[in-house]
């Protein structure tokens, strides 16, 4: 009991981890990022190829790299290396895409990289992947199978609460009022003279860097990474996740994470006549965040982007802030259509 | 030359199971303004339909009726149960996508279930490949761009000479203006929804043929190629899809003889991503008015 | 018909030219505005004044033809850049941002470009959070006078429409600009409201910024300007005060059609 509540506690923890990185790209800045979860497993597979010895020990297994360096450098190096990914596609994406032209880039970009990363073995050893990854701090704390579990567990909380505590230090400071203002009206953001490409192309790069960060200590709970582990599609998944939870706001993040990761699998194995299809249970995820998706735009006529306001100023209980007094009004929505600033369909207004 | 010749031949069948999808989904964007992530769902569903149909009545032909028939009813279905809760709020345009990506999720995943999502083969054999002009193609080949080609001209013959062609072009042109005009917008983007699901789902029961099988993500694994046949066409322009399709398909194909075909899909989306970077108004700009 | 001299203009627009397609909608348009003025551009529908303010805002690019900003040349540049620069705007469809509240509404409008940097965000929070709490006292000040305090925590797109153009003078008084671009300020506001609006627009005035109106409601523009330009056709055919331009026979026959001038 005790070890399954501690897996499932680090599997939580991590996934939380990648929401809170998602959030800062949908949640904070508005980007509809379909093709999220590359990062995730550009995060994996940049961890592995530092902590992992060279491929050339290993017959038939090919991958770049290979230093065998520490957990703590191939942690910071996924964070990083994802982070310049992000960077390169970010800059060119959110130059001139924006709402579903992006989205759309976001998927081709995604399929892309997962096609490049399946099929060019000497990259990231194709479809077999890597696998073998240490188990951080292993050696120097001898401890027992459960013990190192429960260690690893601990290590991805301290991880989780310490992304957390930046995301919001940065939610709720001049850059994150910043970044809020151009997800809420670019145009307007610019007449007041916020650098709006900037601040994006920011938003999207935390975002990364932290899906990274998350990737990697992924990497090296399952010890193995390889294109079954993830597909283009896992990032649904997680929208899902932060649709339960409440978009825009970290808390909600991490909530909604624990709920889908929980939740969602207990609710299949409610249903017992799907047992002998052993895709139903991802089938059923995704249809119940398809029928999710259209039920919260459909009463929220609002939007889906219900931000808690002064949740920053929540916990600084500064004010009468008032818990009923949750919004409901017309968000994004009304004020005017989103859509690319170069727009293939031409423009939408007179 | 040979070769470059048989890419040329492989591009053209590519472009012909590509130009009934892109067509399609140009035809739906011009009236909704929306890009419909489901598109691929559409051709999906056909392919699968036509399968049933083939299974249960040995039938090629009641195979492709059912395609276009389940293809239009799912088109329909998209926009009445999805679309229409929301057609009278002043909702944005990103939150129709996602709702699209809502039925994407949804329909897919059901086939998925309702399958259980092995891929399943549909074998109709293609007849040995002959010599036409340049090119070496079996039969079924020759068919599929008959079909392709023959729908091209009957969209054609829609578009210019029907009334409800016109009235989907003044709709997709100026909706406001399609209106005032007289034109029953509502009835216009009903009907338009049916001939693209109709359209989508033969394309999709093609797909299938060309690859001899057909799983559940196929349709969605096709979108993007449709997508950049459309975006590089001018999306919301059909003369434009079919440019598009050609180019696409045939990049594709050629590409495949250079480099591994794995990376034919990549191809195609490098097009997408390219045409949205540097030529987002497509290859044939759309005619609209000049706003001051 | 009195312009500016030089060395009091804050804006100029020197023979601006824009066309969309076929269609040129700023033809050579030209001229100056006095520092501290309030002055008013008005026109018949097409005349180009709604563009010109897009192209001297940095919306859109001219074709041709030089835009200053105290002496400073700004065309053809970003909106951000001519933010930053001290030129702001308004806009005819309310532009607040709608999940945001009222306050955070009007504290992002003050110029902050370093405080908004990411390390700031995480290593210098108390330099931080005493700026933050002197803005939000000027914010609060702001909001007070436009009578908008009580909403400060509210949501900004609840608020109603004449809210929303109370909410940004407020904005714009606290980018603290050397010139307010207002573009159609009084479009569906009621007559209450449009006095509202007079205090606020002569407020900044007296805070020292320099104000353009781009407006159809000729009796406001009477009482509130001080300087009139009219323009016809993409570019300005006479300027002055109301009733120099009432004697004006171009101007008249803009307005009224040809013939009108001549009654």
């Amino acid at each position: 009991m005790f070890e399954y509540l501690v897996s499932v506690g680090t599997l939580a923890a991590i996934t939380s981890v990648i929401a809170l990185g998602l959030n800062s790209r949908w949640g904070l800045s508005g980007q509809l990022d379909l093709g999220y979860y590359i990062y995730v497993a550009l995060g994996a597979y940049i961890d592995g190829v530092l902590t992992l010895p060279s491929a050339h020990t290993q017959p038939d297994v090919s991958y770049i790299l290979g230093l065998h360096l520490p957990f703590l450098a191939g942690f910071a190096g996924a964070g990083l290396g994802a982070g310049l990914v992000s960077l390169v596609v970010g800059a060119v994406a959110l130059k001139n895409l924006r709402g579903d032209y992006f989205a759309i880039v976001t998927v081709a970009a995604t399929i892309i990289g997962y096609t490049v990363i399946s099929q060019y073995k000497p990259l990231f050893n194709g479809y077999n992947g890597l696998y073998g990854a240490s188990q951080p701090f292993a050696a120097s704390l001898n401890l027992s199978p459960q013990g190192y579990q429960a260690f690893y567990f601990g290590l991805c909380v301290v991880v989780l609460v310490a992304v957390f505590v930046v995301l919001e230090l940065l939610r709720r400071s001049p850059f994150g009022l910043a970044v809020k203002a151009v997800r809420e009206n670019e145009i307007a953001a610019s007449a007041f003279g916020k650098r709006t490409y900037l601040l994006r192309l920011k938003a999207y790069v935390i975002g990364g860097v932290v899906a990274g960060l998350g990737g990697s200590l992924f990497m090296h709970y399952i010890t193995a990474f390889n294109p079954a582990s993830w597909s283009p599609l896992e990032t649904f998944l997680l929208y899902g996740a932060l649709l339960v939870g409440g978009t825009a706001n970290n808390l909600g993040a991490v909530v909604g994470a624990l709920i889908a990761l929980i939740a969602f699998p207990q609710l299949t194995q409610l249903i017992p006549a799907l047992g002998s299809n052993s895709n139903a249970g991802p089938a059923i995820q995704n249809i119940v965040i398809g029928l999710l998706i259209f039920a919260v735009l459909l009463f929220r006529a609002a939007g889906i982007l219900p931000e808690l306001t002064t949740m920053s100023g929540q916990l600084r209980t500064r004010g009468a802030w008032n818990w009923r007094r949750r919004a409901t009004g017309q968000a994004a929505d009304s004020a005017e259509p989103a859509g690319p600033v170069v727009d293939p369909a031409g423009p939408e207004e007179a | 030359m040979n070769t470059l010749l048989l890419g040329l031949g492989f591009g053209l069948v590519t472009a012909a199971v590509l130009a009934i999808s892109t067509v399609a989904l140009s035809l739906q964007f011009g009236v909704t303004r929306v890009p419909n992530f489901a598109h691929g769902e559409l051709m999906t569903v056909g392919a699968y339909a036509a399968y049933t149909a083939i299974r249960a009545a040995h039938s090629t032909l009641l195979g492709a009726v059912a395609a276009i028939a389940a293809g239009a009813i799912l088109g329909a279905a998209i926009n009445k149960l999805l679309f229409g809760p929301f057609r009278h709020r002043q909702v944005a345009r990103l939150t129709l996508f996602v709702l699209t990506i809502a039925a994407s999720l949804i329909i897919q995943n059901a086939v998925l279930l309702y399958f259980n999502g092995s891929t399943l083969s549909l074998p109709l054999g293609g007849g040995t490949p002959h010599k036409v002009g340049p090119f070496l193609f079996t039969t079924q080949q020759e068919l599929i761009i008959a079909v392709a080609v023959l729908i091209m001209l009957g969209v054609h013959a829609l578009l210019r000479y029907t009334y409800f062609g016109r009235a989907q072009r003044a709709v997709a042109e100026n909706l406001s203006l399609a209106r005032a005009s007289g034109v029953n917008a509502a009835r216009v983007i009903n009907r338009t929804w049916l001939l693209t699901g109709a359209l989508a789902g033969l394309s999709g029961f093609i797909l299938a043929i060309t690859t001899g099988g057909l799983y559940p993500a196929m349709g969605f694994q096709f979108l993007l190629v449709v997508f950049a046949a459309a975006i590089l066409g001018g999306i919301g322009q059909p003369y434009g899809a079919m440019a598009g399709a050609l180019v696409v398909g045939v990049t594709m194909e050629v590409s495949a003889l250079y480099i591994s075909s794995d990376y034919k899909t990549v191809v195609a989306f490098g097009l997408l991503i390219l045409a949205l970077l540097f030529r987002p108004q497509g290859l044939v700009a759309p005619r609209r008015a000049a706003t001051g | 018909m009195a312009t500016p001299a030089r060395s009091q203009a804050c804006l100029e627009v020197t023979d601006l030219y824009k066309s969309f397609g076929g269609v040129t909608a700023v033809n050579g348009c030209t001229f100056s505005v006095r520092r501290g003025s309030i002055t008013g551009l008005v026109g018949p529908n097409g005349a180009g004044k709604s563009t010109v303010i897009n192209l001297i805002s940095g919306l859109i690019r001219p074709d041709r033809g030089a835009v200053r900003l105290e002496g400073e040349e700004i065309g053809g540049r970003g909106m951000e850049w001519v933010s930053r620069r001290g030129l702001v705007r308004t806009f005819q469809v309310a532009r607040e941002w709608p999940a945001l509240t009222v306050l955070e509404n009007v504290i992002a409008a003050a110029p902050a470009g370093h405080r908004e940097a990411i390390w700031r965000a995480l290593f210098a929070r108390r330099a931080l959070n005493a700026q933050g709490r002197a803005l939000e006292a000027r914010a609060l000040t702001l909001l007070e006078r436009l009578k908008l305090a009580p909403l400060a925590q509210e949501r900004a797109g609840r608020l109603s429409g004449g809210q929303k153009r109370l909410l940004e003078f407020a904005r714009v008084a606290m980018a603290s600009p050397k010139i307010v671009l207002l573009d159609e300020p009084l479009a569906g506001v009621n007559p209450v409201l449009a006095e509202e609006l007079r205090a606020a627009i002569t407020d900044l005035r007296d805070r020292g910024a320099t104000v353009m109106i781009v407006e159809h409601n000729l009796g406001f523009v009477e009482r509130t300007c001080d300087h009139v330009i009219v323009m016809a056709t993409g570019r300005v055919i006479g300027e002055g005060t109301m009733s120099d331009l009432r004697r004006s026979p171009q101007v008249v026959e803009a307005y009224l059609g040809r013939g009108a001038a001549h009654a």
